[in-house]
């Protein structure tokens, strides 16, 4: 009888044992607060995307508190500086622009990251971008590429609207075109219907209203797809299918393919980062988020944290006649 | 009648013995009498929405140099660390005390901030986000001025 009872006793005690595990084996963000930095000023679309992540990560990562900073400043220099020089606990992440790894391969100062190392979590969206043109001065590519000359607006030097053209013109090896700089997203495209342009390189979602209105018309794409109502115009891989221009073509299209990349630091234990990258993903494909999104005409097409990794790890190994190009487009002597 | 083995007091005993030794779920809380602790306040408690909106935030009884992080909680109950927006940055003097100014405009002019205003939730917490103190501050749409006929 007493034998029975220790062996009973001692199942009541493993039984305990493994509740007990199961109670205490909590999930690591449980309880902690993470960091999301933001590279801009708030109330912008990289702000945007890391609120409605913020929120629905919070959902897949049961008992954490995510904290929206914005960090602005330095061309997004300053913000992914601290992002890859964060204590790689899996407390801290952030965002920032695409093309702020080519602020590493063209050297600019106050860079203090290594792109091609940090821990990325993936984006959820990619970007499509294009050029834009004068409707009544071109009907397609052809015609744009066979003018005298046309007149471009950018932003400035090293944003995209600046850079692209300018890889896309040197690797056709034309010249047939100039860059005014100085105009903000909005300007480009009053400066397009004023005529004081007549060209423009943008994202097809804040250009869309003035294609509908028939006040631009998009030549080009850079993009993962092409979207149905532009199945006439070329993916730029069909314009820059010559071996020696192909790295431009997958350097333009990796930009937009990345659209809005999310990273930590370098060295996150591989199972934070695994939890992280998880909810993450469900955090962008979320039916609240997606539905969110569709309201606010954002896109939602979560591109993987592999993909972004590949493309960031390329960057670091463009061949140096696209740096020497890179450098250029940013004034880098 | 058979005598059952079984201990009813005696498993439950060991079971959460077992379970929740070592568990902080009944921790101590820590409590000092008469001393008030860390307080902030707002000094600009009704703020009018605009584009150059400000908030005036300021504490005492904090630890001297002790630096501080200020969260504005967002209508969906999110937080942001508004810090690049304080001037000057949020740090304790001599005696514990901060003032610190909160340029909120763009929160409002981006609708981060409900347009038709309302209250929100100001969180000062150390610089691991632990919370030291809260407050309230109360935003309120400006009035439109009526067009002369």
């Amino acid at each position: 009888m007493i034998k029975r009872k220790s062996l009973f006793f001692l199942m009541v005690f493993f039984i305990a044992l493994s509740f007990a595990t199961v109670i205490r084996a909590e999930p690591f963000y449980q309880g902690k607060v993470i960091k999301m930095i933001v590279t801009t000023k708030p109330g912008g679309g990289y702000d945007w995307y890391a609120r409605l992540l913020s929120k629905y990560m919070q959902k897949y990562l049961p008992g954490s508190t995510i904290i929206v900073k914005n960090v602005p400043g330095g061309g997004h220099i300053i913000g992914t500086n601290l992002i890859y020089r964060a204590k790689p606990d899996g407390l801290t992440i952030g965002t920032f622009n695409r093309a702020v790894g080519i602020t590493q391969v063209v050297g600019l100062k106050g860079v203090k990251f290594d792109f091609g190392k940090l821990s990325w979590l993936g984006s959820p969206c990619s970007e499509i971008y294009t050029y834009l043109v004068n409707p009544k001065m071109f009907k397609n590519l052809d015609d744009v590429l066979k003018t005298d000359k046309i007149r471009l607006a950018a932003e400035g030097l090293g944003a995209l609207s600046y850079v692209c053209p300018l890889m896309f013109y040197q690797a056709l090896g034309l010249e047939n075109f100039s860059i005014s700089t100085g105009y903000s997203g909005a300007e480009m495209e009053m400066a397009l219907i004023r005529g004081e342009a007549d060209g423009t390189w943008g994202s097809l979602i804040s250009r869309q209203a003035a294609i509908d209105s028939g006040d631009a018309r998009v030549v080009l794409l850079i993009g993962r797809e092409k979207p149905a109502q532009f199945k006439d115009v070329p993916l730029i891989e069909e314009v820059l299918k010559d071996p020696e221009n192909k790295p431009v073509a997958k350097l333009l299209r990796g930009l937009q393919l990345v659209g809005r990349p999310y990273a930590g630091p370098p060295g996150i234990p591989a199972d934070r980062l695994k939890i992280l990258r998880e909810a993450f993903e469900k955090a962008s494909k979320d039916p609240e988020a997606l539905a969110l999104a569709k309201k606010g005409n954002r896109r939602m097409d979560f591109v993987a944290w592999e993909e972004v990794d590949d493309w960031a790890k390329g960057l670091m190994e463009l061949s140096p006649s696209i740096v020497a190009k890179l450098k250029e487009s940013y004034g880098v002597k | 009648m058979k005598k059952c083995f079984i201990n009813i007091p005696v498993v439950i005993l060991i079971f959460g013995l077992v379970v929740f030794s070592g568990s902080n779920s009944f921790g101590p809380q820590e409590c000092v009498a008469g001393d008030p602790g860390p307080i902030i306040s707002i000094g600009t408690p009704l703020v009018k929405m605009s584009k150059k909106s400000e908030v005036v935030i300021m504490g005492t009884g904090f630890k001297p140099g002790q630096e501080i992080s200020v969260l504005f909680v967002g209508p969906d109950g999110l937080q942001s660390d508004i810090g690049y927006a304080l001037k000057p940055a949020p740090k304790a003097d001599k005696t514990g005390s901060w003032i610190t100014t909160w340029s909120a405009g763009r929160y409002v002019d981006r609708k981060l901030i409900d347009p038709k205003g309302g209250a929100y939730k100001i969180v000062v917490t150390d610089d691991e986000y632990n919370p030291i103190a809260h407050s309230a501050v109360l935003f309120q749409p400006e009035k439109k001025k009526k067009k002369k006929k």
